[in-house]
C-alpha cells in the first residue's frame, strides 16, 4: 500500500467514525428525558408556547427526519441554535473553544516536558532514590482525580500562599482592557500590547494547567521510563558507551529517541482526551473553556449544544489519532517503510 | 508572596509597566479596547471600559452565581440569573416592596376604568435610558409588544392584554386594555421591563417579524437597552457578568451604593469557600451548600444572612391515582410527617409552612388545617378509612443526586414506614420529572416540587399550582380537580377591590388544605454568606428581586 492509500484509508476511517458518533449523540440527546423546548421557555410558559417553540425547532418531526436537518445544517457549519445561550451553538463553540484549547495546550506541554525529562531521569537512575520518588509521583498523578488536585492547589497557592488566582482568565480590571481577537487570551494580551496582563493570563493559567497534566505526567513518565530502560539494554547503546560517547549524547539522541514511540503515540490520545478531563477542572477554577460550556449544555437539555460540543470532542480525538499516525512515519520510518513492503 | 488580590494586581502591573518600557514601541494600546462582548457579539471591540486596566479600586461587589446568564433579553429571560440581570438593567412600570405590595416605580399613577378593564399609566418624565434617550409611552407600548410578538419569556403573564388597542394617549401617558378583568394585572407587571425602543431599531437585524426585523433580539442577548439603576459593562456568558451604576438614575442612589458589580459563574463550593476568605468575593449565591454557609461563618470578615422566602417545599400527592386519590391517605400521610425534624435536622433555618401559601403575604391564610407529626392519628385515619398495615404503597419521586432532597426523601420514607405506609422513592432528573407531570397516569403518587411566585402575588400559588386548566406541568404534580377551586380562583381574578380579593385568597387556601393536595414541608429560607461590609440585602417576595443591587450598600 501507498503511503497516500494509506492516508486516504484512515481520512475515510476518520469520516465514517464521525458519522457513526454524529447518529449515536444525536439520538441520546433527542431521547434525553425532559422536553428542550419547555425547559428553555421556563416555567411560565403556556402549553401553546411550548408547542408552538418545539415546532420552530423541528421537534415535531421524526427522528430521521430530524437528524437529515441537522447532517444538511453540519455541512454547512451550521449546528443550530443553542436553547440557553440563544446563540447559534457553532458560533458559541468557537467562543468558548480558544480558552479550552489554550489550557489543555499548557497542560501538554506541562506533561511533556516534565513527563518525559522525570522519566529520563528515573530510568538513568533504575531503583534508586529518584526513580522511588517518581514512582510516588506518579501515583498520585494517576490516582489522585485532577479535579481534586486543582482544589489543593487552590487551597495551597491561592489561599494559604496567595500567589495564584484561582478562577477565570483574567483579574479583574484587566478583563476590560483586552480586546477579543484570537480568544486565546495569552495571545490577545500580547496583540493589545497588555503586559501586565498577559502576566496575569499566565498566572490564571497555570495551576488549571498543572491540576490537568498531572495524570499525564505520571503516564508518560512511566511510559518513557519503561522505554527507556528496554532501549538502554540493546547492543548498540552498549557498544555506543563503549565507544565513550558522552552519557548525555547517549541518552538524549540514542536512547530516548528510540524509546519515543510509545510516548509519542500516547501523548497523541492524551491531548484529545484532555478536552474531556477538562470538564471539572474548568468547573472548579471557573475557566470559560468548551468543557464548562458543555456541562451546562447537558443541565440545561440543551440538546443542539450537546451534539456540538461531543462532536467538537469526536474531532479533537480522530484528528489526534491521525496527526500521530503522520508523526509516526516521520519519526520512525521503519514504521513507513514496513507499511508500504507490506503490499 | 502575596497579601490579597489587590497586592498581585500591583505586583503583575510592576512587571507590565517593566515590559511596556522595555518594549516601547513594539505595539500601541488601543484606548478603545474592551474585553466585553460575547458569543453573538460583532467582535469589533468598541465597547469601552473607560478606566485603566488592572487598577480597579472603585467601590465593587463581587457575587457568585450558579448558573450562567443564558440570556439578558427581557422578552426571553425568567431563570434566577436572567431576571438578575433584568431587574438592574431595566426599569418596570411597577415595582414590589418587602412584602409584595406594588409601588408606583416607571409609573408614578395609575387609574382604572369603570369596567376594570383599561389601565391608564401616568409616566415618569424624567428616565433616561442608559443610551441617553427619553423614556415614554412609546417604549412601554413597544416593550409589550415586542414581549407579546416574540412569545417567549414572561409572554404567557401578557396574553390577557389586548395588544391591538394599547395605546399612546400622551408622550407620558398609555392605556392599556385587556381582554377581560384580570385583577392580578398589576402583580403581573412587574414583568414587563422597559426597552429603549429607538435603539433597539437601531440595531434590529433582519427577522421574521416585519418591518421589526428580528425585534433586536440578537442585540439584546448581549446588550443592555434599558434605564435600570445599573448598565452593563462586560458579559461573557460562561463565566462572568458585570454591571456599572447609572449615576443618571432617575431615583436617588445610596451613598455607598456599590459602583460595579462582578456576578462570577462559580459552582463549585470548595473555589467559592476560598474566594470568600479571601475577599476576592463578598457575597455567595444562595445555593451553597448547608457545609459551606456553616464554615463560611466562622471567619470573622463574614457573616450568613437567613431570610424566609416565598417559596414552600411541597410532597405533591397524585389526587388522580390510587392510592393517594383518597383524601383519607392523603390526610394520613400529611400526619405522619416529622415536619420538624425537617426544619431542624435537614434544612437548618427553613421556616413552618402553614398552609399552600408563604406568610410573607398579607393574605396568607394562617387558620388552615395544617397537620403536625401525628403518627398515632395517622394510623388512626388509615384504619378508620378501612386500610390495613402494608395496604398502602407509594412511590415518591424527588430530583436526584441533590443532598437534601434525598435526606428527606429517606426521613418522609422512615416516618410513613411507621405509620405502615411502603414508600418506593424514585430518584429522576429534573428533565425526567417534568414529562412525568404531563400525564397524571406518569405522575408518581407523591412529589418532591420547590415553587415560588414569579410575581408578588397569591395568585401565582393558585393558578398554576391548583387551577385545573393549569393542571399537567410540574408545579400541579398533584392534578387537583375541584371546580369549586377553580370558580374561588376566577372570582379572585375578577375581584378588583383588594380587601375583597384577599378574602378570596384566604377561602381558596381553605378549600385547598382541607383536600390535602400536598404536604406542605417548609417555608424555604435563602442563604447568602455576606462580608460583613456588605449591607441593605432586602428580600422581595417575587423571583430575584432581592437582586437589586441598588439596595446594597458598602459599609
Amino acid at each position: 500500500m501507498k503511503y497516500y492509500q494509506y492516508l486516504i484509508r484512515r481520512f475515510t476511517g476518520m469520516i465514517a467514525s464521525l458519522a457513526g458518533l454524529s447518529v449515536i449523540i444525536f439520538a441520546v440527546s433527542r431521547i434525553l428525558p425532559g422536553n428542550p423546548a419547555r425547559m428553555a421557555l421556563g416555567p411560565t410558559a403556556s402549553e401553546a408556547q411550548v408547542e408552538e417553540f418545539a415546532s420552530e425547532l423541528g421537534l415535531d418531526e421524526p427522528l430521521p427526519v430530524q437528524y437529515v436537518d441537522y447532517l444538511q445544517g453540519l455541512l454547512v457549519g451550521d449546528l443550530g441554535m443553542s436553547l440557553q445561550t440563544r446563540s447559534p451553538v457553532a458560533n458559541d463553540i468557537l467562543w468558548y473553544l480558544p480558552a479550552t484549547l489554550e489550557l489543555i495546550s499548557l497542560a501538554m506541554a506541562f506533561t511533556i516536558v516534565f513527563g518525559i525529562f522525570l522519566g529520563v531521569v528515573a530510568a538513568s537512575d533504575k531503583d534508586g532514590v529518584v526513580d522511588n520518588a517518581t514512582r510516588l509521583v506518579s501515583f498520585v498523578g494517576v490516582s489522585v482525580p485532577g479535579f481534586f488536585i486543582g482544589i489543593v492547589f487552590q487551597v495551597v497557592f491561592g489561599y494559604l500562599l496567595q500567589w495564584f488566582p484561582i478562577t477565570g482568565r483574567l483579574s479583574r480590571g484587566f478583563e476590560e482592557e483586552v480586546t477579543r481577537q484570537t480568544g486565546f487570551m495569552l495571545v490577545d494580551t500580547l496583540l493589545g500590547g497588555h503586559w501586565a496582563a498577559h502576566v496575569d493570563a499566565w498566572m490564571h493559567l497555570l495551576l488549571p494547567a498543572l491540576a490537568l497534566s498531572m495524570a499525564g505526567i505520571g503516564q508518560i513518565m512511566r511510559i518513557t521510563r519503561s522505554s527507556m530502560i528496554d532501549v538502554q539494554r540493546k547492543d548498540y547503546i552498549e557498544a555506543e558507551r563503549g565507544l565513550g560517547l558522552p552519557n548525555w549524547l547517549v541518552v538524549y539522541k540514542y536512547t530516548l529517541k528510540n524509546a519515543f514511540i510509545p510516548t509519542l503515540t500516547i501523548l497523541g490520545l492524551l491531548y484529545a482526551s484532555l478536552l474531556g478531563n477538562a470538564f471539572l477542572i474548568e468547573l472548579v477554577f471557573n475557566f470559560p473553556g468548551i468543557a464548562s460550556y458543555g456541562v451546562q449544555a447537558v443541565l440545561a437539555n440543551d440538546f443542539n449544544a450537546i451534539v456540538g460540543v461531543t462532536m467538537t470532542i469526536g474531532l479533537a480525538f480522530v484528528l489526534a489519532n491521525l496527526v500521530i499516525d503522520l508523526l509516526l512515519g516521520r519519526v520512525d520510518p521503519r514504521i513507513r517503510l514496513a507499511m508500504e513492503e507490506s503490499t | 508572596m502575596f497579601e490579597d488580590a489587590e497586592t498581585r494586581r500591583r505586583f503583575l502591573q510592576g512587571i507590565g509597566a517593566a515590559g511596556v518600557a522595555g518594549l516601547a514601541g513594539c505595539s500601541a494600546e488601543d484606548p478603545e479596547a474592551s474585553g466585553g462582548g460575547s458569543p453573538a457579539g460583532d467582535g469589533d471591540g468598541d465597547e469601552t471600559s473607560g478606566d485603566e486596566g488592572g487598577s480597579d479600586d472603585r467601590r465593587t461587589l463581587a457575587m457568585n452565581a450558579v448558573q450562567r446568564f443564558g440570556t439578558i433579553d427581557p422578552a426571553r429571560g425568567t431563570d434566577y440569573t436572567q431576571v438578575m440581570a433584568m431587574v438592574n438593567l431595566y426599569d418596570p412600570l411597577v415595582f414590589p416592596n418587602e412584602a409584595g405590595e406594588i409601588q408606583p416605580h416607571v409609573a408614578e399613577d395609575w387609574s382604572v376604568s369603570d369596567d376594570n378593564r383599561t389601565y391608564t399609566f401616568t409616566l415618569r418624565d424624567d428616565i433616561q435610558f442608559h443610551s441617553g434617550n427619553q423614556l415614554t409611552a412609546a417604549d412601554v407600548k413597544y416593550s409589550l409588544e415586542r414581549l407579546l410578538d416574540i412569545n417567549e419569556g414572561y409572554a404567557s403573564q401578557f396574553s390577557i392584554v389586548d395588544v391591538d388597542n394599547v395605546a399612546v394617549t400622551g408622550e407620558y401617558e398609555i392605556e392599556i386594555p385587556l381582554t377581560e378583568v384580570y385583577a392580578p394585572f398589576m402583580d403581573v407587571l412587574v414583568l414587563l421591563f422597559i426597552v429603549d425602543s429607538q435603539l433597539v431599531q437601531e440595531n434590529a437585524a433582519d427577522g421574521e417579524f416585519g418591518d421589526d426585523g428580528d425585534y433586536g433580539v440578537e442585540f439584546l442577548n448581549n446588550a443592555d437597552a434599558g434605564s435600570g439603576p445599573y448598565s452593563l459593562n462586560a458579559f461573557e456568558r460562561g463565566s462572568s457578568i458585570s454591571f456599572d451604576i447609572f449615576r443618571e438614575y432617575w431615583a436617588e442612589i445610596p451613598e455607598n451604593a456599590y459602583e460595579r458589580v462582578y456576578v462570577d459563574i462559580i459552582t463549585t463550593d470548595s473555589t467559592v469557600r476560598t474566594l470568600m476568605r479571601n475577599e476576592e468575593l463578598h457575597m455567595t449565591s444562595q445555593y451553597q451548600s448547608e457545609q459551606t454557609y456553616q464554615t463560611l461563618a466562622e471567619e470573622d470578615h463574614i457573616r450568613v444572612n437567613s431570610t424566609p422566602t416565598a417559596t414552600l417545599l411541597y410532597f405533591k400527592l397524585n389526587t388522580q391515582r390510587a392510592p393517594t386519590d383518597d383524601v383519607e391517605v392523603r390526610k394520613a400521610i400529611a400526619h405522619a410527617f416529622d415536619y420538624e425534624t425537617a426544619r431542624t435536622e435537614v434544612a437548618p433555618g427553613s421556616g413552618e409552612a402553614v398552609g399552600p401559601v408563604a406568610p410573607v403575604f398579607d393574605s396568607h391564610n394562617g387558620d388552615v388545617p395544617q397537620p403536625g407529626y401525628d403518627p398515632e392519628r395517622a394510623r388512626e385515619i388509615l384504619e378508620n378509612a378501612g386500610y390495613g398495615e402494608g395496604d398502602v404503597q407509594i412511590e415518591h419521586t424527588f430530583v436526584r443526586e441533590t443532598d437534601l432532597q434525598e435526606q428527606l426523601a429517606l426521613l418522609y420514607q422512615q416516618n410513613l414506614n411507621e405509620v405502615g405506609i411502603e414508600v418506593e422513592l424514585n430518584p429522576q432528573t429534573w428533565g425526567t420529572m417534568t414529562d412525568m407531570a404531563t400525564d397524571p397516569a406518569q405522575t408518581s403518587h407523591s412529589n418532591n416540587v420547590f415553587y415560588g411566585p414569579v410575581y408578588p402575588s397569591v395568585d401565582a400559588y393558585l393558578v398554576n399550582q391548583y387551577y385545573s386548566e393549569s393542571a399537567s406541568t410540574w408545579m400541579s404534580m398533584s392534578h387537583l380537580q375541584d371546580s369549586e377551586l377553580d370558580g374561588i380562583i376566577e372570582e379572585s381574578r375578577r375581584t378588583t377591590d383588594p380587601d375583597a380579593r384577599a378574602d378570596l385568597y384566604r377561602d381558596a387556601q381553605q378549600r385547598i388544605a382541607e383536600q390535602y393536595p400536598e404536604v406542605f414541608v417548609f417555608v424555604d429560607t435563602k442563604k447568602h454568606a455576606m462580608n460583613e461590609e456588605v449591607q441593605g440585602y432586602t428580600y422581595r417576595p417575587s423571583m430575584s428581586f432581592d437582586y437589586w443591587f441598588r439596595d446594597l450598600t458598602q459599609e
